[in-house]
């Protein structure tokens, strides 16, 4: 299991920086933003902590599609089904190396943002902590909407129509925990709320991923 | 009586006396219903005339949830038992209940116009009624992509059950981030005030309509769904004959 994450990792540092797709959308979504808002700063610290879950979620809603497809369409699935590895071995290990991949760039790239929109200290820490703790709930949505529709090809649209429902309690709890850090520390209850919603999420997801993908090795 | 009612035969035969009895019984609730509900029930005290929405929007609305329950509920039965029946039943509640979903909303909004002086507002149940019309669309567009049905039904049952453990989270969240404006529970929290009877009779015989018209039209969407299957087979019965074997006996 841990092999398979090192061997994703592995590929996509060779795959010359297509990892750093997310993180450039980010920083892109970033500036339109602060020039959609106007560089007033006050303005853009109250609203720093949305912009910066929009921001991340739009971000992973584009990255989802890459991860399983690609392991799907050159045959590496399949033969890692006839190895007579779980599958839930597989979605686990996936999801850490998506985590890995995707989202922890986003996470380093954050704080940085967050200073330029001119948010203080425990903010940018409350928002960061609360994307450590709801971007896992995040990836579980995505990647089993893209493991429920990874044999339709272009599936880019429907792929964020079916994710975006599911992920919406994981933002109304991450902005509120976001802004609760100021008040409360790692246990205000808006912290609870969200990492229960996460392992809720992880939990469920991934026997749910696995059955997805196997419907598409056993009808394929 | 689902067990019973898991045979194609069997519901066919169910079907043929079912759906006209829920058909007349849909026409004559939703007629005398309305007829109460816009002549005979009074205005109501604060609200005026626009409390006769009511008498759609909230049947609409429960019928949405439930339609929705049916399709998580047929979905797990399909993906369990990989029932064909289970499929068309999830199939057939889709669009139905989309239909309910958006009259929901629209009734709702419309409500909303004259009585919070604004049509739309992004309240807890309103928006949380907003996600459910994208589940509803999610499910079915996995049914429309996908060409090869097993694979459809199976992902269709799935993203159905995922949508269903989670619609309480997504509502509860959403109630929780915004509780202000929508009424709660009228009638089914304990200690509420309830309605009055002259209130209640429209509604409740709107409700037994419109549960009624969505059990015709599910009913009805299902047969048409096993006559096509049968045709299916049957084209299929005339072009490939069954191969013959035959067995010699020497003694």
């Amino acid at each position: 299991m841990i092999a398979l994450t090192l061997r994703d990792i592995k590929l996509a540092m060779r795959s010359s920086g297509a990892w750093l797709h997310g993180v450039l959308f980010l920083v892109v979504f970033t500036v339109l933003s602060v020039i959609a808002l106007g560089a007033d700063k006050t303005v853009l610290a109250t609203l720093g902590p949305a912009l910066i879950w929009l921001a991340v979620v739009f971000s992973l809603l584009l990255s989802f599609e890459k991860g399983l497809t690609e392991d799907a369409r050159d045959g590496t699935l399949e033969q890692l089904y006839l190895s007579a590895m779980p599958l839930s071995a597989l979605a686990a290990s996936k999801l850490l190396s998506q985590w890995i991949l995707i989202v922890l760039p986003l996470l380093i790239v954050t704080p940085f943002i967050g200073y330029g929109f001119g948010m203080e200290l425990p903010e940018i820490k409350g928002t960061l902590l609360a994307l450590v703790i709801g971007t896992p709930a995040l990836l579980v949505y995505g990647t089993f909407a893209s493991a429920c529709l990874i044999s339709y090809r272009s599936n880019g649209l429907l792929l964020i129509l079916l994710t975006v429902p599911l992920m919406i309690p994981t933002m109304i709890f991450g902005l509120d925990a976001s802004d609760g850090y100021a008040a409360g520390g790692v246990f205000d209850k808006s912290f609870q709320a969200l990492a229960g919603l996460s392992l809720l999420a992880v939990g469920l997801g991934i026997p749910a991923i696995a059955a997805a993908l196997k419907t598409h090795l056993e009808t394929s | 009586m689902i067990t019973w009612l898991a045979n194609p035969l069997r519901f066919a035969r169910f079907a043929k006396y079912a759906a006209p009895i829920f058909a007349v019984t849909a026409i004559v609730c939703i007629g005398f219903g309305l007829w109460q509900g816009l002549f005979v029930s009074p205005a109501e005290q604060y609200q005026g005339d626009s409390v006769r929405i009511m008498y759609v929007h909230v049947p609409s609305a429960w019928i949405a949830m439930m339609a929705y329950s049916m399709i998580a509920v047929s979905g797990f039965i399909s993906y369990v038992w990989r029932h064909h029946l289970a499929d068309y039943l999830g199939r057939a509640c889709a669009l139905p209940g989309t239909a309910f979903t958006l009259l929901a909303l629209v009734t709702g909004s419309l409500w909303g116009s004259v009585t919070w002086m604004t049509y739309w507002e992004w309240d807890g149940r309103m928006t949380s009624f907003l996600v459910l019309l994208f589940i509803y669309i999610g499910y079915m567009s996995i049914w429309a992509v996908m060409e090869d049905k097993k694979r459809a039904s199976r992902i269709a049952g799935l993203v159905a059950m995922v949508g269903a453990i989670n619609l309480p989270i997504i509502k509860f969240s959403v109630d929780w981030w915004d509780d202000t404006l929508h009424q709660k529970a009228t009638i089914s929290s304990p200690g509420a005030p309830g309605l009055g009877p002259e209130f209640l009779t429209p509604l409740l015989l709107m409700t037994v309509g419109f549960t009624c018209l969505f059990a015709w039209m599910v009913i009805t969407c299902v047969m048409t769904e096993i006559l096509k299957a049968r045709k299916r087979a049957a084209a299929r019965k005339a072009t490939d004959r069954p191969a013959t074997v035959t067995i010699e006996t020497s003694e």
